[in-house]
């Protein structure tokens, strides 16, 4: 009886809800498309949902074992997949790593930097806009800003470039800490080097992210094995990663990465750097 | 005080997938082998369809009627009980904020921020199923998802939990399922090698489950 | 504290009595033996009975273990099972913890009183071999049985 009366109070809403809706998508589409190539380069801290990406690597890996006839096809694929994103962190986190203080929290490489970003107004823009994005709903009004000025505004920061790394030391140290941060939001537990062979290094995870929902052996720790040697390879020290579980203190899910190097790379280390 | 018996994970189809005998086997010499239990989850299943037609009547006229039936809340809304707060179950009292039931920073929560996998009451998705089941040496609480799958407790009754309303009992164990609904979203249902609605063979769950119940 | 239906099945599995309170604010509501042959007193007696068996695989000794109340959302059944094999079965809120005593009162004082002790009525109302598994067409009646029951449950109705 008493039906049609809310049925007028939705309709209206309803329809003006619509409205909005229908007006809505085309920013959203256009921010959508170009937010990745807009977003600044920028260190900011961005969350990504663990489950998210739990569930996303599982079908990943469910779908790569499906097409896999052996095991070591598997892992093979698995480590191909992690290859492609250890090239590009290489250049992502050189370019960042060569970023002053202020727009890259982590490294303090240029202790000049916060009087720099205080004299230059665009500095401000960059740093605001950096620590805006994490806050997610910064709104539209950022977005633009970086777009107009961010790009430019970012490579005039840069007052001298890092260096590529040479030694086997530096560009580990540089997993360990940098790329281990900005994979899993924490350096690796532990860096080792091998007492028995000479072009063997050890990486140790304690706790593995990407595998931890992951029963059974380490074949799934292939993916960032992957990455690891996508990283190392394209830095120009070809290798081989390999996952091994070795539980300790507690830490039954404990991964070692086992790196390592191909001849070569030791040769030009003797080379260049004296054999020691 | 050990609160649980077994634990049972029952698919959408009436299957049985998970079973786990929290006692020990050789604590109780006639343990079941399994095919009990298989019976039991497609008796079960079978039951909850029924038992919703079972409503009585005058419940049925004061739904469709104005909806005076405030008691819907108190089963329906389950509030939130920390693990470990046995003086919940055995005396009723409701001082829950004492602090050691918090699961605290040793224990791995897997993809839930925080000190435990939820921190507020929830609302029960069993909409006129099967809660529980009471016998002279058991009781059974189900714990029905959204998606089919239910969680099964079996207990066995001790006085000391007697005491404590029925009600508290139930939101008691609908917590401590929903904590096992939360490691099965983390440790079953993102192992890619898991086949859907198929028995659960995990020995990170298994694991995990341990831990959770240890603390009840 | 309310109670919706009462239910008495015989070993046989027939309903032999069954009364049911459709508003909780009047105690002379509602029907009486109206419903035994219809699909709810079978689905009833299904569910406790299927229940009942299986829980007592479940526990460990099992000569002592019966069920004694199924719970959902909405309403709670209370089950009391003789000796004889009659079960008596009430319908409540869930709020409710135990009818055990409830029923064993209604078997002891009003059952064993009024049925068992009249000598006119048959220890077991199903006489032939058609009226057994569940086809039985024969109730209680004995208009004393009844008024004693509705006099004990009235309290409990609303």
């Amino acid at each position: 009886m008493s039906q049609p009366e809310p049925q007028k109070i939705i309709d209206p809403s309803s329809s003006s809800h619509k409205k909005t809706v229908k007006k809505l998508p085309t920013p959203l589409n256009t921010n959508a498309s170009s937010c990745i190539y807009t977003q600044s380069l920028a260190f900011t801290k961005n969350k990504v949902s663990l489950s998210a990406m739990a569930f996303l690597f599982q079908e990943m890996v469910s779908t790569i074992y499906k097409n896999s006839k052996t095991m070591a096809e598997f892992e093979a694929k698995l480590n191909k997949h992690g290859f492609g994103i250890g090239v590009r962190l290489l250049e992502l986190l050189n370019f960042r790593a060569s970023l002053p203080v202020t727009t890259n929290s982590r490294s303090s490489i240029f202790p000049s930097s916060s009087s720099t970003s205080a004299q230059n107004p665009s500095n401000s823009t960059v740093s605001a806009s950096g620590s805006g994005a994490a806050g997610g709903n910064s709104g539209s009004g950022s977005t633009t800003d970086r777009h107009s000025n961010g790009p430019e505004s970012l490579t005039s920061l840069i007052n001298t470039m890092k260096r590529r790394d040479l030694k086997i030391l530096d560009i580990l140290q540089f997993v360990h800490g940098t790329v281990w941060a900005y994979l899993f939001d924490h350096p690796s537990d532990d860096l080792v080097k091998s007492s028995e062979r000479s072009n063997e290094y050890m990486i140790v995870d304690n706790m593995p992210v990407f595998t931890q929902f992951i029963p059974g052996g380490v074949s799934c720790d292939f993916y960032v094995c992957g990455i690891v040697q996508g990283f190392l390879t394209n830095a120009g020290f070809p290798c081989r990663v390999t996952p091994h579980r070795m539980p300790q203190d507690g830490f039954d899910r404990r991964i070692v990465y086992l790196v390592q190097f191909d001849k070569q790379v030791l040769e030009r280390e003797g080379l260049r750097f004296g054999s020691n | 005080m050990k609160l649980a018996q077994a634990l049972l994970i029952i698919n959408k189809s009436g299957g049985l997938i998970y079973k786990k005998d929290l006692n020990g086997a050789n604590n109780n010499p006639g343990s079941k082998n399994g095919n009990e239990y298989l019976i039991f989850a497609s008796t079960l299943h079978s039951v909850f369809a029924i038992v919703s037609q079972l409503t009585p009547k005058s419940i049925q006229l004061g739904e469709s009627g104005n909806s005076d039936v405030h008691g819907d809340d108190i089963i329906e809304h389950v509030p939130y009980i920390p693990p470990g707060s046995n003086d919940e179950l055995g005396s009723g009292n409701s001082n829950n904020n004492n602090g050691k039931g918090t699961l605290g920073n040793n224990n791995n929560l897997g993809s839930y921020h925080g000190t435990d996998f939820f921190s507020s009451g929830f609302r029960s998705w069993s909409r006129g199923g099967v809660r529980q089941i009471e016998t002279d040496a058991l009781e059974i609480y189900v714990y029905q998802t959204l998606t089919g799958a239910r969680f099964v407790l079996v207990n066995t009754r001790s006085p000391a939990a007697q005491s404590a309303h029925v009600i508290t009992r139930i939101h008691t164990a609908d917590n401590l399922l929903r904590r096992v609904h939360c490691l099965y979203g983390d440790y079953v249902m993102k192992d890619p090698f898991y086949a859907l609605e198929m028995p659960i063979k995990n020995s990170l769950f298994d694991a995990a489950v341990t831990t959770l119940v240890a603390q009840y | 504290m309310t109670i919706y239906s009462f239910w008495i099945f015989d070993k046989h599995c027939n309903c032999i009595f069954n009364r049911e309170w459709t508003l909780s604010s009047n105690t002379n509501s509602g029907i009486i033996n109206a419903k035994q042959n219809e699909e709810t007193s079978k689905l009833l007696y299904g569910v406790i009975f299927s229940l009942r068996s299986v829980t007592r695989q479940l526990s460990s000794d099992s000569k002592q273990s019966d069920i004694k109340s199924i719970s959902t959302g909405k309403y709670r059944i209370h089950i009391y099972c003789t000796a004889t094999g009659l079960w008596f079965i009430l319908l409540s809120d869930f709020k409710q913890q135990y009818y055990t005593q409830v029923l064993q009162h209604i078997y002891g004082h009003i059952y064993v009183k009024y049925i068992t002790h009249n000598l006119l009525i048959p220890s077991d109302l199903a006489e032939n071999e058609n009226e057994k598994r569940g086809q039985g067409v024969k109730r209680i009646t004995n208009k004393n049985f009844i008024k004693s029951l509705e006099t004990f449950l009235a309290p409990m109705i609303s």
